[in-house]
């Protein structure tokens, strides 16, 4: 589903990825974790489309698509979803009015009729009740005044609106206590098929307790220096990242 | 040629056609203003109210009243499901009989200036020429001496006007001047609805100068919106004079969409307790557009709110103004002011000049103000396209959201989607 090969990008002229190699398969969760500065949230802008960075080599392949050369907003056309980091706050904007142009622009973009009203309702009852989203933040403006976990809980319910094949969750477990992460996990969880695929970011190896990935990818200083199963990420949280950083010194 | 005999020359413009059947009284209204115009200068940028708006090229222009007859409403002047009680239609200032419909109310009187001027003789003569300053302001002084036609509306004691009046001004052809008077008298207990479109074609050079004379009566309540999407070779210069009475509720916006350049000064005297005054403005220019919106609130009696919102984008090359008077006078204990201006610059030679000004003599107030500033938040466009949205279509759902809580004053929908409309028009030239 996608391929990823020597992918490097720069911004402001600092090189932050230096040949990341990555293939993930429809019904895979794939989890990249690292220290600070590795350039985890850059894989996750690159991936989407955040113009602030220059991709100076390498290609990304999705669905047999040059992902690189296309808009952000046909990256989502073509079933591409980041989950925020930090979720703009957008005031005069509804909610649920903006989860409903971008379901009919991804529609629209795929070559579909835009939904009916009524299908557009049903559909939105029951992904809210996935990430028990209040009815009142569906009305409210786009993540204003929402607190840190709503905001989180609000990205997973339009994750679960435009149905992506591919979801990149930045850090979504940052700042969340434990009912918010379990929500947001189990949010996932449901959604899960064989049909898409998820990579998640994270720092913290509590999330992974929650959401069970398929490989653990260690990025460190723009490379991935280490691949391992699920088990992988206890050992991390147990030993942190030393042991890698030397490894991949020697490497 | 030296400014003074320039302005001579100018003024010299609107010596024909005179107003005729003027009684002495107002004819001494008159001659006071024309008296002023001797003494009076011509602003230039050294002058504070007038720094960052260059009026000097109207002096230069070659005008003249034109009458001319339409017979269909010119398709901007249209609002798509709206519902008037009475509407009156002028062109290039004169009253068009064809085009309008008159109410017949009991307790409403709508009309042109100049059928109020005899009919009305007792009430015009009582608030003609009573708030607008035709010997200082040198555009109300021109407007004083030589306005021939406009809108009279008088609202009697305790009728509630709830249908919509709506006043069109079009202008059409090449040189066209013309300077309407308006005098809305809105009694104690009363209510009106009054929308005021400007519209013209999209060529042709013209200066216009308006003065309105507005009067709130005790517990009386006006809703007044100002519609301008005048041509982009049209001068404009307008005053709005309000005087509130006690426990009144004055609610405005003025929305500028066309226009070469445009000057609004609205002046609101509250001079009453409890009264409410709301005034919003959206103002979206393009190309070498230059709009100044100058506004003065002055809270003269306790326990007053006011409450300012004014939304700028300017794109391209266009210039807008903002200067925003609020004064709390050592009487006005308990007000509540608030004022805010926020612009978005499209491009890098798009400018404003935004002065929110506060000036508080009392010492038990709640008085905010603010301004800012800046570019398209680029997070939040990638966040809207990063869920599918093109970043037209972003674009326009952030700007549509920017303007939203200035537009949120004006209840009747098919006002609000005319001007939704607009604004999404004029994001297409991003």
């Amino acid at each position: 589903m996608l391929t990823i090969k020597n992918l490097h990008a720069n911004i402001d002229g600092t090189e932050i990825l230096k040949g990341i190699n990555l293939e993930i398969k429809p019904g895979e969760v794939h989890a990249i974790m690292g220290p600070n500065g590795s350039g985890k949230s850059t894989l996750a802008s690159v991936l989407a489309g955040r113009d602030d960075y220059e991709v100076t080599e390498g290609e990304v392949i999705f669905d047999g698509k040059e992902l690189l050369d296309l808009e952000p907003n046909e990256r989502a056309g073509e079933g591409l979803f980041l989950a925020f980091q930090y979720p703009v706050e957008i005031p005069g904007v509804s909610n649920v009015n903006f989860i409903k142009t971008a379901l009919n622009s991804v529609r629209e973009y795929r070559g579909e009729e835009p939904i009916s009203g009524k299908d557009f309702l049903k559909m939105m009852k029951e992904k809210q009740k996935l990430v028990e989203l209040d009815g009142r933040l569906t009305n409210r403006s786009l993540n204003e005044g929402f607190s840190g976990g709503e905001k989180k809980r609000n990205e997973i319910f339009h994750m679960a609106m435009l149905n992506p094949k591919l979801a990149i969750l930045d850090e979504t477990d940052s700042g969340l206590d434990i009912d918010a992460l379990r929500i947001v996990s189990e949010g996932v969880n449901q959604l899960r098929s064989d049909k898409n695929a998820f990579l998640v970011i994270t720092h913290y190896q509590r999330l992974l307790d929650h959401i069970v990935p398929d490989f653990v990818h260690v990025l460190y200083k723009g490379k991935i220096v280490k691949t391992g199963p699920k088990e992988l990420a206890l050992e991390l949280e147990e030993k942190g990242y030393d042991w890698l950083k030397e490894d991949a010194i020697n490497a | 040629m030296s400014n003074t005999s320039k302005k001579d020359k100018f003024i010299a413009h609107f010596m024909t056609p005179s107003i005729a059947d003027l009684n002495s009284d107002q004819q001494s209204i008159r001659e006071k203003a024309l008296h002023a115009l001797q003494r009076l200068e011509f602003p230039t940028l050294r002058d504070e109210r007038w720094k960052y708006t260059r009026v000097a090229s109207i002096l230069n222009g070659q005008y003249e009243a034109k009458r001319v007859e339409l017979n269909h409403l010119p398709p901007q002047a249209k609002v798509e499901g709206f519902e008037a009680s009475t509407t009156l239609v002028f062109v290039n200032g004169y009253f068009s009989e064809k085009l309008s419909d008159l109410s017949k109310e009991s307790g409403v009187e709508v009309k042109p200036m100049a059928n109020a001027r005899l009919e009305d003789f007792d009430q015009f003569q009582q608030y003609y020429g009573q708030y607008a300053d035709g010997e200082n302001e040198i555009f109300t002084a021109l407007n004083t001496a030589f306005n021939m036609d406009g809108v009279y509306i008088h609202i009697s004691q305790k009728v509630n006007f709830e249908q919509p009046i709506h006043i069109i001004h079009i202008t059409t052809g090449e040189g066209v001047t013309y300077q309407p008077r308006n005098l809305f008298i809105v009694e104690e207990q009363a209510s009106a609805e009054i929308y005021h479109t400007l519209v013209g074609d999209q060529q042709g050079e013209a200066f216009t100068n308006a003065v309105s004379e507005v009067l709130v009566g005790e517990n009386a309540q006006l809703k007044y919106f100002i519609f301008q999407n005048i041509g982009d070779q049209h001068q404009h210069i307008q005053t709005t004079q309000v005087y509130q009475n006690a426990n009144s509720t004055l609610t405005t916006g003025t929305f500028t969409f066309g226009g070469k350049l445009i000057r609004n000064d609205l002046n609101i005297e509250v001079d009453g307790e409890n009264c409410e005054t709301h005034l919003n403005g959206i103002y979206h220019l393009n190309g070498k557009q230059h709009v100044d919106n100058h506004t003065v609130v002055d809270h003269k009696k306790p326990h007053c709110n006011s409450n300012e919102n004014y939304k700028g984008i300017i794109n391209e090359n266009a210039t807008g103004v903002f200067n925003g008077k609020v004064f709390v006078r050592q009487d006005a204990q308990k007000t509540n002011a608030f004022q805010s201006n926020q612009n978005i610059l499209i491009t890098d030679n798009a400018s404003v000049n935004s002065k929110p000004e506060l000036e508080i003599y009392a010492d038990d107030v709640k008085c905010s103000h603010g301004s800012t500033t800046g570019e398209l938040d680029d997070e939040a466009l990638f966040y809207l396209m990063s869920r599918g949205l093109s970043k037209t279509a972003a674009t326009r759902l952030m700007i549509k959201a920017f303007t939203a809580e200035a537009l949120d004053i004006l209840e009747n929908e098919a006002f609000t989607a005319k001007i939704e409309a607009l604004v999404e028009d004029k994001c297409a030239l991003f």
